[in-house]
């Protein structure tokens, strides 16, 4: 059981077709996640990272998101070759998420009881409405709501609660893999270290693996195991928390991202800026997607996509700075 | 709850009130005296002067007003017609339920069809069934009544003989107007429910909902639905109040006698007491519309509820 594979992605690709052009999101993703573990996925906005979380539970938006080519592999099963009927199965029940903006994910018409409720009803899990009536309480607790007030309505409640709510919603069923997408940027900064505490305790306790979307440092180093850094739709660095952290070797990117060499100890709360734009993914730069923007461009990185360079044992850098052995270093 | 409606229902006074004043000026200052019309013109001056002081039209404007006015508030009594001499009220109220009842058949015949077709295009957007529904849709809205009426007569009355033309004894006479009718309606309610359900169905809580599992026909139905509803209950309040107040083309094509026909007599004749009977009567039934669509938002919306329960919980402190 111990450092089993949960989910295995490979060679993910996912666009949105729009009317004007194609929108290449997701490019070339491959990541794996072993259970009970979170990964923090980082990156600039429009890096692709809730194209990938809605990719994992197939909810790109219909007719306009396709998953074009890649595999999904969760829990042993081929996400991508489910019927729609069982992959419904896996929503909510193995598979949760927590959306960018959780204070407009809930409905306005129906009780937070009915809603939390509704995951238990539609994945059988407790058998009369009894046993459901006093899940929802129980997960009221959970999320520290006191269980009287699951017969309000969402607009009865504040942006901090409602997000308990939701978390609550998404735990309910104890799933083997919540996605967490920004879950707290939506929320005031003391709400924000409650409601990951919460997470985090909650994760801990029902042994759920989560992959974190964040653009705050912050909590990556608090909360997560291992760290994927997004650029352009794929994975440009990943490794363990310390090797992203403290290890010496880092795409430029990363470099950028952290501003210096991050570290455990100096926190880094934010993001830097890095000179010039992300490009435009219905429009990408041939090569290396990073390199019209990359202080040590060299020929190759026009022309040729990097190779994935393992750097230590779980530690990989997708870049042509180390593809020979000797490697220079940025 | 009960506190809402009483409110509501007195704030109706002062409406028909003025209702009534405009008309009854209106109807003051249109050419044409009431006694002649109802005599005709060959006959004898002192038998009009007669008839116009038995109605009591000689009075002055105010004087009649009031008069009228002052009937209804303490006996209930509208007025006798000029025309029949039967009281106002009884005249209306015969007509009425013709008209009731090809209002109920139209709006439910549109309402059905219209939220079912409106739902099937908007999940089927962009495919054959949604162009389908989008052309017929087109058509409804091209077509006259008086046209569509007229047609659907010559195909089941003339040609096929399987529905009566005109009358209104049985409930057969009411399908053929009722269609009709329904059609008018037909057309802007798949619209309403198309456009607010695709509205709904972009929100971040319709994600939310697939993403919990719930299985594609409640996302719809339960999750979607209930909260496209409120435009389209607006949208049906109003075709009630239009169709109650007597589609006139319609009744006149297949010879209902319903409160359109009524007015449009009246009018003619100058028959002032019937007319102002006949649109106040409207106006009472069109407020009345309005209020229950009220009630139904509340119904729909806890956040209007919420609303409702807070001026209610105002004025219970107020009054203490
Ligand atoms: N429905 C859509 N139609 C067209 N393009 C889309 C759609 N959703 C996302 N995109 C595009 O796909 C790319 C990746 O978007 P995505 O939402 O995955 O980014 P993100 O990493 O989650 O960004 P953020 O940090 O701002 O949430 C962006 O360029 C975005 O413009
Ligand atoms: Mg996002």
């Amino acid at each position: 059981m111990k450092n089993e594979k949960l989910l295995e992605i490979k060679d993910l690709y996912a666009q949105y077709n729009t009317d004007e052009d194609i929108v290449y999101a997701v490019n070339d993703l491959s990541l794996s996640l072993d259970r009970g573990r979170t990964l923090g996925l980082v990156g600039e906005t429009g890096a692709g990272k809730t194209t990938t979380c809605l990719s994992i539970l197939r909810l790109l938006p219909e007719r306009i998101g396709e998953i074009s080519k890649g595999e999904i592999i969760f829990d042993g099963m081929d996400i991508l070759s489910l019927s729609e009927d069982e992959m419904r199965k896996i929503r909510g029940k193995d598979i949760a998420m927590i959306f960018q903006d959780p204070l407009s994910s809930l409905n306005p018409v129906y009780t937070i009881g009915m809603q939390i409720g509704e995951v238990l009803k539609y994945h059988g899990i407790y058998k009369d409405d009894q046993a459901i009536e006093n899940r929802v309480e129980e997960m009221l607790d959970l999320v520290g709501l006191p269980k009287e007030r699951k017969n309000d309505y969402p607009h009865q409640f504040s942006g901090g609660m409602k997000q308990r709510v939701v978390i609550a919603m998404a735990l309910a069923c104890e799933p083997k893999l919540l996605l967490a997408d920004e879950p707290t940027t939506a929320l005031d900064v003391t709400i924000q270290a409650q409601v990951l505490k919460l997470m985090n305790e909650l994760k801990e306790r029902l042994q759920t693996a989560m992959i974190l979307v964040t653009h705050d440092l912050g909590i990556v180093a608090e909360i997560c195991d291992d760290v994927a850094v997004m650029y352009a739709g794929s994975i440009i660095e990943k490794g363990r928390i310390e090797d992203i952290f403290e290890g010496q070797v880092h795409h430029p990117y990363t470099v950028g991202l952290f501003a210096s060499i991050p570290n455990l100890k100096v926190k880094t709360r934010r993001l830097s800026p890095i000179d010039g734009l992300m490009p435009d993914p219905a429009d990408l730069p041939k090569g290396c997607t990073f390199n019209p923007r990359c202080p040590h461009r060299m020929e190759v990185c026009k022309t040729e996509e990097p190779p994935c360079v393992m750097i230590g044992e779980e530690h990989m850098v997708k870049c042509h700075l180390f593809a020979s052995k000797e490697g220079g270093r940025p | 709850m009960t506190k809402f409606i009483i409110k509501r229902l007195l704030m109706l006074i002062p409406v028909l009130l003025g209702i009534s004043f405009i008309l009854f000026s209106i109807m003051n200052l249109t050419p044409g005296d009431a006694a002649t019309l109802l005599l005709g013109d060959s006959s004898k001056p002192e038998a009009v002067e007669m008839l116009r002081e038995e109605l009591g039209l000689n009075g002055g404007f105010f004087e009649r007003y009031f008069n009228y006015i002052g009937n209804i508030l303490l006996r209930g009594d509208f007025g006798i017609s000029y025309r029949t001499k039967n009281p106002v009220f009884t005249e209306v109220f015969t007509r009425f339920h013709y008209t009731l009842r090809l209002a109920f058949a139209a709006i439910a015949i549109s309402s059905i069809l219209g939220v079912l077709l409106g739902i099937l295009s908007a999940i089927k957007q962009y495919t054959a069934p949604d162009n389908i529904i989008t052309a017929i849709t087109l058509g409804l809205t091209s077509m006259p009544d008086f046209w569509l009426g007229l047609m659907l007569i010559i195909l089941f009355a003339v040609k096929l003989r399987i529905l009566p033309i005109s009358g209104a004894t049985s409930w057969k006479h009411f399908i053929l107007p009722g269609f009709t009718a329904a059609a008018n309606y037909l057309a802007n309610t798949i619209r309403m429910s198309r456009s607010s359900m695709l509205e709904v169905s972009r929100m971040d809580y319709i994600r939310t909902a697939r993403a919990k599992g719930v299985p594609e026909k409640d996302v719809i139905f339960k999750h979607t639905f209930k909260n496209a509803l409120m435009p389209i209950v607006t949208l049906v309040g109003v075709n009630m109040g239009w169709q109650l107040g007597g589609t006139i083309i319609i009744e006149q094509i297949f010879g209902i006698p319903g409160i359109g026909s009524l007015m449009i007599q009246s009018i003619r004749l100058k028959d002032v007491p019937v007319v102002i009977g006949c649109v106040m009567f409207v106006a009472l039934l069109s407020s009345l519309i309005n209020l229950a669509t009220d009630i139904i938002y509340m119904y729909i919306d806890p956040r209007l509820r919420a609303q409702f329960a807070k001026v209610k919980k105002k004025a219970v402190t107020a009054n203490d």
